[in-house]
């Protein structure tokens, strides 16, 4: 066994034995009630609420599907992804003093809760939580496949059962801790992912010698080179597409908004805005150094060309020395779990308080996490079995996730900006994305494989269709909107404007 | 400023940028789609400001936000093209000229020190100061009786 396998064996032991204490720790105070343990309510300063929301929007997405992207269709992906960090602020200044505000007036513990005090409506609660399930479906899918590359890179087992093994231990440790716990693990994660961030910039120096040789020598592969060191790529659609979307990325993401409901105090969010968003800003660099190194490595004749793209950060891993080496994989494991608590979390609620309570159906705070611990085991197996075998269709699912998550987002991120968003808007455009997701997205798209006008992305103009529907319905309907909003929120807006 | 009939417009805007988007986006007008993307954009940002939005906000973080996106993005196309086929002939700090623009002009100006930064900065200015927070917290206690 080499000394890196086996420093990478002794660290990843450590490291879960550490997380897994987290999670049981945070059990006495995620059990009081469902505000804890759901949304672990005004109970964190903003250091660990600001790495934790950066490091929730950073799964192994961007740690394995980045560097992998990068290696097969260039740098595009930098600019794209440097749109999500002004988003992160853009998030902030539309998102921030709502859900703040809002945790004063209501009892908000999920997203569904904001679409329902804003609106008024079950319909509403219903198919919000509905367009988010599919979500944290398609995400956990595409999430336990990336924790199984991780597994699979490191230990040798099989992608499949590398998958099962890190579900089945954040299942332990989240059905405990909740909310409470999912945060300080990812504040813990979010720092071991910084600290992978720096190996894999001291990593890129230590094997391209600099980005002046690493660029030249990849611009001269012949005929793609130029286009793989562009702004702009091979995927020209994607690219551009994604500008617009990555714009609202962050923004429209409520795994990332609801973990301000955490936060001990107002005064808290401009720390933990900056501290989260420059977290984010340097997480971003996975999308260059990996993916360029191994690209370098590539054209040099150092290596050969990769089967499987999702490989190269693993392939990067494999020309560091031991030190660099063992901390990117402690950020990859990181990565491979963070996002996977805040879904199953998110999950759990959403059958738990979401959907029972658009039937009138309310439990009391103990029966609430009780039933939220059971429902948090049943996402998760079924989330299991989905990822286990979805085969094809789970990389499909992935593409839903982030578009759907921003378009239904759109009613609850303008009903907190404007008087005159109404009900019916609202509930026409969380029908809209609900159908063509799977109608657009996962039929036409993923199945009989066709595309969508110049080659976007169908959630590219899902989103857009949303935002038409919401803002133009609006102006023809007038259900819960001026006048006729429900008090809280008359009081809400006499201070947000 | 940007409350009533203002913010309504401004949203009109955002409506109307949206369809021009689905049409440009849809006849692969990647420039012009972008351009309406980052309007777009640069839009959210000043109703996230809000009633407060002043000359100051429109200078920094609002204008300072449009000039080094937008200027930006004008520098990525242009570089993109000219160097399409051949490589760049110049680099950057190491890079393509416009993947350096897409590092300061994008991460870390217009990520970090504009849209993330003015955040915390302009925060008791423009988002919420403490008188105004406890004037909302006790309106917000009286309306619930003591209870949410």
């Amino acid at each position: 066994m080499t000394p890196i396998k086996i420093g990478e064996i002794i660290f990843g032991i450590i490291y879960m034995i550490f997380v897994f204490w987290l999670g049981i720790s945070s059990q006495k105070k995620a059990g009081e009630s469902g505000a804890d343990y759901f949304a672990s309510s005004k109970f964190f300063g903003p250091v660990m609420i600001g790495i934790a929301t950066a490091t929730v929007g950073m799964s192994s997405f961007g740690f394995v599907g980045g560097p992998g992207l990068t290696y097969a269709t260039g740098l595009w992906l930098v600019m794209d992804s440097m749109f999500f960090t002004i988003s992160y602020g853009i998030m902030m200044w539309l998102n921030g003093k709502a859900m703040r505000m809002m945790g004063e007036l209501a009892v908000v513990e999920t997203y569904a809760d904001l679409a329902y005090e804003r609106y008024q409506d079950n319909a509403i609660r219903f198919f919000l939580a509905l367009n988010l399930l599919i979500c944290v479906w398609a995400y956990m899918g595409t999430q336990i496949e990336g924790a199984g590359y991780i597994m699979n890179a490191i230990f040798g087992v099989p992608v499949t059962v590398g998958g099962v093994i890190i579900v089945v231990y954040t299942v332990l440790y989240t059905v405990m801790g909740g909310m409470i716990g999912s945060i300080k693990v990812d504040a813990l994660q979010g720092l071991l992912k910084l600290l992978c961030i720096i190996a894999m910039v001291v990593g890129f120096f230590y094997i391209t010698h600099g980005a002046t040789n690493a660029i030249t020598t990849i611009a001269a592969i012949p005929k793609v080179g130029p286009r793989l060191v562009a702004p702009i790529g091979l995927l020209v659609p994607l690219a551009m597409s994604w500008v617009f979307v990555m714009l609202l990325g962050t923004a429209g993401q409520p795994q990332i908004s609801t973990k301000l409901y955490g936060l001990n105090s107002y005064k808290a969010l401009k720390t933990a805005g900056l501290v989260g968003g420059v977290s984010y800003a340097v997480m971003c660099v996975v999308y260059f150094f990996p993916g360029t190194s191994v690209l370098y490595l590539v054209a040099k004749h150092h290596m050969a060309p990769l089967k499987v793209s999702d490989m190269a950060v693993f392939a990067f891993m494999n020309h560091l020395p031991t030190t660099l080496s063992v901390m990117v994989y402690l950020g990859l494991l990181a990565a491979s779990m963070a996002t996977t608590s805040t879904f199953l979390v998110m999950g759990s609620y959403l059958f738990t308080r979401d959907i029972a309570r658009s039937f009138g159906k309310l439990l009391s705070p103990k029966r609430e996490v009780v039933v939220g611990r059971w429902a948090l085991v049943i996402v998760s197996l079924g989330a299991l079995i989905w990822g286990m075998f979805g085969g094809n269709m789970v990389a499909i699912m992935g593409g839903i996730g982030l578009g759907t998550f921003i378009a239904a987002s759109l009613p609850v991120i303008v009903g907190y900006q404007w008087r005159k968003a109404t009900r019916e808007a609202a509930l026409a455009a969380e029908i809209l994305t609900l159908v063509l997701s799977i109608g657009s997205t996962l039929v036409y798209e993923g199945v009989m494989k066709r595309h969508l006008w110049a080659g976007v992305p169908g959630y590219a103009y899902i989103i857009l269709l949303a935002v038409v529907v919401m803002i133009f319905v609006s102006f023809l309907t007038k259900g819960a909107a001026g006048d006729l909003m429900p008090e809280k929120m008359k009081v809400y807006f006499h201070h947000m404007e | 400023m940007i409350k009533g009939t203002t913010k309504d417009v401004l949203w009109v805007v955002e409506g109307v940028l949206a369809i021009l988007m689905l049409i440009l986006f849809a006849t692969a007008s990647w420039g012009p789609a972008v351009a309406c993307a980052l309007a777009f954009g640069a839009i959210l940002f000043l109703i996230g400001g809000g009633s407060k939005v002043d000359t100051m906000f429109l200078l920094y973080p609002f204008g300072a936000f449009i000039l080094f996106v937008g200027g930006g993005m004008a520098l990525v196309f242009h570089y993109w093209h000219l160097f399409y086929s051949t490589g760049p002939q110049m680099l950057w700090m190491g890079n393509h000229p416009g993947v350096t623009v897409v590092w300061l002009g994008f991460g870390l100006i217009g990520g970090i020190l504009i849209s993330i930064l003015s955040y915390t900065l302009l925060f008791e200015k423009y988002v919420i100061s403490e008188s105004e927070w406890q004037r909302f917290v006790k309106e917000a206690a009286k309306l619930n009786g003591g209870e949410k």
